[in-house]
């Protein structure tokens, strides 16, 4: 079981070393009780935001989770997408995990629906992604199947609070881990980066934001809720969509260029202007 | 041949932006001693027509795969590439433009432009310069020389990425060059392109007849029609030209093939006749404006040409097989 979730974890692409869940997973390595505890009890830790009994349970899901994404998707890499997406979608979420006896199906649910997402996107030849997977989802975790609109209005801290708490755990990892620095400086930064890049947002657009993207509440239930039209709750989401790409962009270019400086690439080149076209030929 | 506008400068300027930027690429290679024209044939760019079958639209000439295409034709003048991205119509996401991004420092880095699509205008152009202060790129087409920020890569007029850059380069022998540009020209005459026969576009010999039958409907895109006017004429003048050259180079080596000379000539006499018609064809729909191609007059004024050319150039690939019989012969 180790062996495998271990080499689960070494297939983790460094593409998405910001939410490098395997990490966290290492770093449960000395704590023995962990190993031998029930997932319930795993659970009822993770929702309270216990990273390392999230991390155990990733452990012990994540072959399961490939698998499920295989049997779905027929593609290795486009497995190893999904599970990396739905492992996001798990960490973002796991606070609000409605039973904690129902991890593995409530995990199981998130990959299903990552891959269904992915396969309708055009599997293998989909290009456009947004900031988190899901865009259409009208299933929403929780196995009550309670209406989460309630929770609208407190949701626009529910960002802030993700990402502090992601921002939180790289500089805990910094401390805990004598690795490369330049490598935990980067995703510390790339944490920060997310927080920045949600900063674009209006409060209102953030709330709007969260409630469609994460929680998966459709158009019309935050129109109820937010007392407004359900063509604004869809401009909104459009605008912060287009808002948060490029802010995204922005910060990708931002990592990339530092990353050039970092392996002290040139910084600048000018090639002589090219035989066609001359300016006055145009 | 007294009718024949020269868009093309005495064969230094091209319309075609992929013959213009491959052209512009070559002479920061060791392969830098190949002239516009000899670019044009041994790309097989010189022979290619590609038409839109239900109005002409102004896309055609860019619809083929581009990657594939240039790869092929890159591989024909003796270089290796590399590319990210391709006529997908849509914007790359951070982690593409990331890649397409890295293509461009390395290859730069190392004194090569890049070749890329619609970086002021949906046309091919180069990159040629970065600056990762200002994270911006020095770009040039055919409308504009200036400067793109990073982001906007990928994010032009029309939403899609595509850079490609030469890798290695190992000298080709100039039959065989030859060879493979008479393959990739009679490919495209004789057969559809990559997925094309599910699409609305039509190439070689078929793109005449989607050409004549839709300016018989009289509902074709008029600026498209000139456009396409423009493009070919300006490809098959290189055409004609090419072959000439070759029947001249031909006859000066030691050893020629009286009928691979002979092929060339009446091959050039073929398509100095595709031009002499498209000239017409481009002086009865001038670009931009484009005349009055839907107006039955005009229309049937146009086919005629059309079919003219289309004839001619019917006569022209039969002689760029025979050609390649020849090549085919000597090379086995």
């Amino acid at each position: 079981m180790r062996g495998k979730a271990d080499e689960a974890a070494r297939l983790n692409r460094s593409a998405d070393s910001y939410v490098d869940l395997s990490m966290a997973a290492n770093s449960i390595a000395t704590e023995n009780s962990l190993d031998s505890m029930p997932e319930e009890q795993l659970s009822a830790m993770a929702m309270e935001g216990n990273k390392q009994a999230f991390g155990e349970l990733v452990r012990r899901n994540r072959a399961n989770m490939y698998k499920w994404a295989r049997s779905l998707t027929h593609d290795h890499h486009v497995a190893e997408d999904v599970v990396q997406e739905a492992l996001v979608q798990a960490f973002l979420h796991v606070g609000r995990l409605a039973d904690h006896n129902r991890f593995a199906a409530w995990l199981s649910r998130i990959v299903r629906n990552q891959a269904y997402m992915k396969l309708r996107r055009g599997g293998l030849y989909a290009k456009e992604q947004p900031f988190t997977g899901i865009a259409a989802g009208s299933t929403r975790p929780g196995k009550s199947g309670r209406t989460e609109s309630a929770n609208v209005a407190e949701s626009g801290q529910d960002i802030d609070r993700i990402l502090f708490r992601l921002s939180r755990r790289y500089d805990e990892d910094a401390a805990r881990h004598t690795s490369d620095p330049a490598v935990i400086l980067l995703r510390k930064e790339l944490a920060d980066g997310i927080r920045e890049l949600f900063s674009c947002l209006s409060p209102r657009e953030k709330e709007i934001f969260e409630a469609h993207f994460f929680r998966q509440v459709s158009p019309h239930e935050i129109a109820i809720v937010l007392d407004t039209s359900v063509a604004n709750v869809y401009n909104s989401i459009s605008r912060a969509r287009g808002k948060l790409q490029r802010e995204r962009l922005r910060l990708q270019i931002s990592m990339y260029v530092k990353q050039r400086r970092n392996d002290g690439k040139p910084k600048a080149k000018l090639l002589a202007p090219p035989i066609l076209y001359n300016p006055k030929e145009c | 041949m007294s009718n024949r506008p020269d868009y093309t400068n005495s064969f230094t300027h091209t319309n075609l932006t992929d013959t213009g930027s491959i052209y512009s690429i070559l002479q920061y290679t060791a392969c830098n001693n190949f002239s516009l024209v000899e670019v044009a044939g041994y790309t097989a760019n010189a022979f290619r027509i590609i038409i839109d079958r239900e109005r002409v639209n102004v896309a055609g000439y860019s619809a083929f795969e581009w990657p594939l295409h240039h790869q092929e034709q890159f591989a024909n003048l003796g270089f290796q590439t590399r590319f990210a991205g391709g006529p997908t119509e849509i914007p790359p996401t951070p982690e593409e433009l990331e890649h397409a991004l890295e293509l461009v420092h390395w290859s730069l880095d190392r004194g090569i432009p890049v070749l890329s699509w619609d970086l002021f205008v949906p046309e091919f152009g180069l990159i040629y310069g970065y600056d990762d202060d200002t994270r911006k790129l020095r770009c040039r087409d055919i409308t504009q020389d200036g400067e793109l920020p990073y982001e906007k890569l990928g994010r032009g007029q029309v939403h899609e990425l595509y850079v490609m850059a030469v890798t290695d380069y190992k000298p080709a022998d100039k039959r065989e060059m030859l060879r493979g540009a008479l393959q990739l020209a009679v490919r495209h005459a004789r057969t559809p392109g990559y997925k094309r026969e599910h699409s609305q576009y039509r190439n070689g010999l078929e793109g005449y007849d989607a050409w004549i039958e839709a300016l018989g409907r009289g509902e074709v895109d008029v600026y498209g029609n000139a456009l396409h006017g423009l493009y070919v004429y300006d490809q098959r003048l290189f055409a004609a030209q090419f072959l000439k050259q070759v029947a001249e180079e031909q006859q000066l080596l030691q050893g020629a093939d009286e009928r691979l000379i002979a092929a060339a000539k009446e091959a050039a006499i073929h398509y100095d006749k595709v031009a002499d018609a498209l000239a017409e064809y481009s002086l009865l729909f001038p670009f931009p404006k484009g005349g009055d191609p839907n107006s039955p007059d005009q229309a049937e004024k146009g086919i005629q040409y059309l079919s003219e050319a289309r004839a001619a150039e019917a006569k022209g690939v039969a002689c760029l097989e025979a050609m390649l019989s020849v090549l085919e012969e000597q090379l086995v």
